[in-house]
């Protein structure tokens, strides 16, 4: 098992999160050593001087959740003195890096809240990255290494000749109001086992609200069914038939932005290329109120 | 502060580890900046993010969907300290935040006529028995940021409420707790007291008390220059406790 390592960035009015792995077993220990000053420097230093890294979290994957947040204010900023630049502009300038890992081939990371004097197009429209840039998300990276943080790899379509299967019906598991049994017209979604993970397409979302595009798999063929057991609540217990829904196998792999860590693979050679750059609206703030939200209050 | 969401919502919960089909439902609230995280690390941090990639847990937020709700606080004032060093707000074991309560633990006491644990900061008595709206001021005053260290309020034609010295008080920005707040007695013994939260731009809000049970919450959604008249135009209809219009017309000003 590992743990889902989540930093929060800020960037006047915008938020966004950036997500690690790591094989530590406890968030809180992780979170208030193994993430130190020296890994929040480096994670926010390169980026734009209005950019704050407000906040990391851990949380342990696995069904006894357990997460750690701890919040540093206003502690870690962006530095980026003498550019020409005064503000942010309405957008945050980011970058697209790309990880090579023998295991996996390309990662693609979003880099967000940058300086725009770092991410220029050249007169061939080339998008060059600053040396300070490069520098910067160099020491991002191997200090994650160095700490053996991991990124996240979804292998879909799986290997081994599994095929998107066509789901028949999603009906509510009697006495269990948050489960429900995905039927499929055979058991191809075999050899998957309880614990496993599948994925969902076609999901209509006027009968199956909120369903999630993945799920766990709680059991396996349930009452000699083809089909798998999910945790996902129908509302009224009744059984939907979705027309054109599918399920697939899925695999998740954690693997280290380098170095060796206990039960991962290692990469044999890592590479950081800095593809493109773009710019992006990002979400609000964390812990604000939407600001097109509509208030009431209702007396009691 | 149990974690950092964007938008807050409402989801079932399984609270108790020894009964897993007993589920409740929360709703979350976004809290003043100044919040501590929860010294502890725990089973009830938000799921939005990580239903399909983890399993769904013996306690905490389970799968499904989720419906959005504003987020505005349970109370308009904070019920919780600055610090957990205050020992406010801070509610349950750690072993009750990491593993879930049993359902054979013990109920902590409420506040007198609250559902709220007295673990926490006393709730404020005028909210007893119910919120009203108070009528709408016109524009946006924008973020909280920009409002004035010292605001002045007063009261302009509500009938049933006796006016004081022109009717107007003070209001000071209370930093540690993100509100402003004031007080004004009335010719007849009767005190106000004014409170207008800013933990929520845009939404900004007042609660004002007799002091004696009576009062209501308004909304406040423009500044006006100081001792300006309010503009009858901006004005919407709004109600009070227990005299309807009480809250009727106030200007806000600087």
């Amino acid at each position: 098992m590992a743990c889902k390592v989540t930093f929060f960035y800020e960037q006047v009015g915008s938020g966004w999160t950036e997500t690690w792995y790591h094989a530590s077993n406890d968030p809180k220990s992780l979170v208030k050593t193994v993430i130190d000053a020296n890994v929040l420097k480096r994670a926010v230093d390169f980026r734009h001087p209005l950019t704050y890294l407000k906040a990391a979290r851990a949380t342990f994957i696995g069904q006894q959740k357990d997460s750690y947040t701890l919040s540093y204010g206003s502690d870690y900023h962006g530095s980026g003195a003498g550019l020409v630049e005064v503000g942010p502009d309405v957008v945050s300038a980011d970058a697209v890096l790309a990880v090579d890992a023998q295991q996996f081939g390309r990662k693609r990371m979003f880099i967000r809240g940058l300086n725009d004097e770092d991410i220029r197009r050249n007169a061939v429209g080339r998008d060059v990255p600053s040396g300070a840039l490069q520098a910067g998300l160099t020491n991002y990276i191997n200090v994650m290494s160095q700490r053996a943080f991991c990124i996240q790899k979804i292998t879909n379509p799986p290997t081994g000749g599994i095929a998107w299967v066509p789901v028949t019906s999603v009906k509510a598991v009697v006495g269990i109001p948050t489960q429900v049994d995905v039927k499929t017209v055979d058991d191809v979604v075999a050899p998957i086992v309880v614990g496993e993970r599948v994925r969902f397409s076609r999901v209509p979302s006027d009968t199956l609200p909120g369903f999630p595009p993945n799920a766990v798999v709680i059991a396996v063929n349930p009452g000699g069914v083809a089909g798998v057991r999910i945790s996902y609540s129908l509302r009224g217990g009744v059984e939907v038939f979705p027309p054109s829904m599918r399920v697939i196998r899925l695999a998740y792999e954690y693997q280290p932005i380098g170095g060796v860590a206990v039960g991962f693979f290692s990469l044999v050679a890592n590479k950081l290329n800095i593809e493109r750059f773009s710019a992006h609206k990002t979400g609000r703030p964390f812990g604000l109120l939407r600001g097109r939200a509509r208030s009431k209050v209702h007396a009691h | 502060m149990v974690d950092y969401i964007r938008s807050a919502y409402t989801v079932p919960v399984r609270m108790f580890r020894d009964d897993p089909l007993s589920v409740v439902e929360i709703k979350w609230s976004f809290v003043p900046e100044i919040t501590p995280p929860m010294p502890w690390s725990h089973a009830f941090g938000s799921r939005t993010w990580d239903i399909g990639e983890e399993e769904e847990p013996l306690v905490g937020e389970l799968d499904g969907p989720r419906a959005w709700q504003g987020g505005l606080p349970t109370f308009p004032l904070p019920i919780i300290g600055p610090s957990w060093k205050d020992n406010l707000g801070l509610c349950g074991t750690e072993a009750q935040w990491k593993r879930g309560c049993l359902t054979s633990d013990p109920v902590q006491p409420v506040w007198p006529f609250t559902s709220v644990q007295q673990c926490c900061k006393r709730p404020p008595s005028w909210s007893n028995g119910g919120v009203a709206i108070g009528r709408m001021l016109g524009v946006p005053c924008g973020e909280c940021n920009d409002l004035p260290k010292l605001l002045f309020a007063k009261f302009v034609n509500h009938p049933g409420f006796p006016t004081g010295a022109n009717g107007e008080w003070s209001m000071e920005w209370n930093a540690e707790h993100g509100f402003y707040q004031g007080f004004h007695t009335l010719p007849n013994g009767n005190s106000f007291e004014i409170l207008w939260t800013c933990n929520v731009p845009v939404h900004n809000f007042f609660i004002v008390s007799n002091g004696a049970g009576g009062g209501g919450v308004g909304f406040v959604n423009r500044c006006y220059p100081y001792k300006s008249e309010f503009v009858a135009d901006c004005l919407s209809p709004g109600f009070g406790f227990p005299v309807p219009g009480w809250i009727g017309d106030v200007t806000i000003s600087e």
